[in-house]
């Protein structure tokens, strides 16, 4: 039976002697989408990274790949990065990506035809043939991803992906991960670089402490957040004596931009209507929502308070 | 029921083996370690020709029975001299002699009074010499005073030679405890030496491995028993050429030797082939050569090498299996995790009882040390050359093969358990839960 998501994670537990790792965590990845797995060092991402890949077994809980129990053979079903350090620097690339792809039993020559093309995409046809040890961080980073996806997984894992990159080169992985995607496939990834999430992520999951703090689609969660405040911007002067406009926090009043905080008994239509009728020339109006990067200060910053 | 992939374990022996063969430190190790090696020796032995000194002992015999038997022998000379104590002394310090061999007339039998005086404190390694031939000398003497000849007193004081046999099978073999004590010392120096050498090997490479993250992507991709399998095989296979190599080039060095020492006795007996004495000494060390090849003959050498090289693998595959589990099981550069000496300690222990063995190989404890996996890689070579009861090196080996298999189970899950572990330090409880887990 197929199922909706990719990756569903039940009441998870991972106890070490001086603290728990896992605290009963639920996660659930839709198919063919990008999830954002977000938390402080710490959280215990990459436990349950380690228990996704059956590194490591749970105390508790319940973990399902396409809706099955999840077991040894889905492992060749995915593609895992991790956060670095996760190549033999002693070897070649091509002879350390040939290795990997062979042990996943792909046959020799479909493997080169492979690692040249991928090394191609990523610009790194010149270091085909050099120590990974020579490779910068950024190429080396490259070469983790090339591994990672050359046996064109269902489900790929990335934990913390954009370390090491600069600018374009983060940018490469973004281009990569949406292709991915296209592709058809889900990808799971930890990231601490929040506006990567707002961008990339179809879904975010942030846990802290081991626990659950929050889950769901990205623009549901910000919306979940929302402080009801609206941006808007005019193009003519405006009457200020007015009592709305009063309320209106100028954030840029040169260029006549601000924004403005509804009361909860206010709608953002009627708000709209009474602008429009005070012979106001709206140009734009739209949702002020919280970026993740805020709500997971937010939250996790709650929680810090808290102890 | 775990599914043991051969293809992907011969793949990880083909990587960990190659990738340490090209490295610059093992081409380094091992073709000019060797040379390090001989380089070391020659400069000790020189060291050692070049700063030996002459002691130069000035002696005053009152007695004058004893001055005439004292002989010069290696740096060692004695000067005679008639006077006083003071003037042994001033003639000490002019000709900066080392001491004064002071013999005060006395019984020839029960001396007394006699002093050796230093310039500075002699060392241990001179006074004996000296003691050495003032015994020799005062044995002389007392012959003389004795009036016993020198020749009977030598037959008389003779060793009883005593030949020892042992009737195996109801076949003699006649002299061969010494070599076999010798062979037994010499294998379980080298199974010793090989299996901690190894061993640390292996353990060092699981520690920098788990120092990584690469572990993590490895072992989603194939089970830790094949990892471990193939980097205990790889490295063992590393070691055998390593080895194999400085046989190579140490036969080739033996070979040149024995050219190069050939030609020289040749020039030597050429030079001197009047030389009654250096031919009886050429002739007496052929029959030693003779004596002990017969004796190594004798004692099966081929058969004992064979199943040395055995137990040097079986003993390889059953420690290198725990190294492995305790280097995934602590932390590099870091404390905590299980210390070394918990596989080192069986590793010395057995090295002691191998002694033992070598002297006592029927002993209760050389039998059960043959018998337990954790010393019977050490303990039974010192025994083969004393012919053990077949079952005996059966049931040895028997055991071997079954711990061995027990030992890579057990380092499997403890590697599993362990090597991700990293950055931490974790109780044996932790590794206890995790292990039971994996």
């Amino acid at each position: 039976m197929q199922d909706a998501f990719i990756l569903s994670v039940h009441e998870a537990e991972k106890r070490y002697a001086e603290h728990t790792a896992l605290d009963k965590v639920n996660l659930q990845v839709p198919k063919g989408s990008i999830y954002g797995l977000l938390g402080r060092n710490g959280a215990g991402k990459t436990t349950l990274i380690r228990c996704v890949m059956q590194l490591l077994m749970p105390d508790a809980g319940q973990l399902f790949f396409d809706g099955k129990p999840l077991a040894k053979e889905h492992q060749h079903l995915i593609g895992y990065l991790p956060e670095e350090k996760g190549l033999y620097t002693d070897m070649y690339v091509t002879e350390h990506l040939l290795y990997l792809a062979r042990l996943r039993g792909m046959p020799k020559k479909q493997a080169l035809q492979i690692i040249e093309e991928k090394l191609s995409a990523f610009g790194l046809t010149d270091w085909a043939q050099r120590k990974i040890s020579k490779m910068s961080k950024g190429m080396q980073q490259k070469v983790q991803f090339i591994a990672a996806t050359m046996h064109a997984p269902q489900f790929l894992i990335l934990d913390e992906p954009f370390t090491g990159l600069d600018p374009v080169n983060a940018a490469m992985m973004e281009q990569e991960m949406k292709a991915f995607k296209e592709k058809g496939c889900s990808i799971l990834f930890s990231t601490h670089r929040m506006e990567q999430v707002e961008d990339l992520c179809d879904g975010i999951a942030l846990i802290d402490k081991g626990k659950n703090v929050l889950q769901g689609e990205t623009q549901e969660v910000r919306s979940r957040f929302s402080k009801r405040e609206w941006n808007l911007g005019f193009d003519t002067a405006l009457d200020k004596e007015h009592s709305l406009f009063s309320r209106i926090y100028w954030a840029d009043e040169k260029h006549q931009k601000g924004f403005i905080t509804l009361a909860t008994e206010e709608s953002s239509k009627e708000i709209l209507q009474s602008l429009i009728s005070a012979n106001a020339s709206i140009n734009y109006w739209e949702e002020r929502l919280p970026s993740i990067g805020e709500i997971f200060v937010q939250l996790v910053g709650q929680a810090h308070d808290e102890n | 029921m775990m599914k043991i992939n051969w293809n992907r374990i011969r793949l990880i022996i083909a990587r960990e083996y190659v990738t340490r063969v090209r490295q610059r430190s093992f081409l380094l190790g091992t073709f000019l370690g060797p040379f390090g090696m001989i380089l070391f020796m020659f400069a000790f032995v020189w060291i050692t020709l070049e700063t030996r000194t002459e002691t130069k002992v000035l002696v005053l015999d009152e007695s004058a029975k004893i001055q005439d038997r004292l002989y010069d022998k290696d740096y060692l000379y004695f000067i005679k001299m008639h006077g006083t104590l003071q003037e042994a002394e001033q003639r000490c310090k002019d000709e900066s002699l080392d001491a004064i061999l002071y013999i005060p007339k006395s019984d020839m039998l029960s001396p007394r009074g006699i002093k050796l005086i230093g310039v500075h404190t002699l060392g241990k390694q001179e006074k004996d010499r000296v003691s050495y031939a003032l015994d020799k000398a005062f044995e002389q003497a007392r012959l003389t005073e004795l009036h016993i000849d020198k020749e009977v007193f030598e037959s008389i004081s003779k060793e009883v030679p005593i030949e020892v046999i042992s009737k195996e099978d109801g076949e003699e073999h006649i002299g061969r405890t010494e070599v076999a004590y010798g062979v037994g010392y010499i294998s379980a120096m080298l199974m010793y030496i090989l299996l901690l050498t190894y061993g640390m090997r292996i353990m060092n490479s699981v520690n920098a491995e788990k120092s990584g993250r690469v572990v993590e992507v490895m072992l989603s991709v194939v089970e830790p028993f094949e990892l471990l399998l193939g980097k205990i095989v790889a490295i063992g296979a590393l070691s055998l050429t390593q080895f194999a190599a400085w046989v190579f080039m140490g036969s080739w060095a033996e070979i040149g030797i024995s050219i190069w020492a050939q030609s020289r006795l040749k020039g030597l007996s050429m030079a001197a082939p009047q030389s009654g004495m250096m031919n009886s000494a050429m002739n007496t060390g052929a029959m030693r050569v003779t004596e002990l090849s017969g004796a190594l003959q004798d004692i099966h050498i081929g058969q004992i090498i064979l199943v040395v090289g055995i137990y040097l693998v079986l003993g390889y595959l059953f420690y290198s299996a725990l190294f492995a589990a305790l280097g995934a099981l602590n932390n590099d550069g870091e404390g905590g995790g299980i210390p070394s000496f918990v596989v080192t300690t069986p590793l010395l222990v057995s090295f002691y009882i191998s002694f033992q063995s070598g002297a006592s190989p029927n002993s209760g404890l050389s039998f059960w040390g043959s018998l337990i996996p954790f010393s019977s890689p050490i303990i039974m070579p010192t025994r083969l050359a004393f012919n053990p009861p077949w079952w005996q090196l059966a049931i040895s080996l028997g055991l071997l093969v079954i711990s061995i298999f027990g030992a890579i189970w057990l380092a499997a899950k403890i590697y599993k358990a362990g090597i991700l572990m990293n950055g931490k330090r974790f109780t044996i409880k932790e590794i206890v839960r995790t292990f039971k887990q994996s």
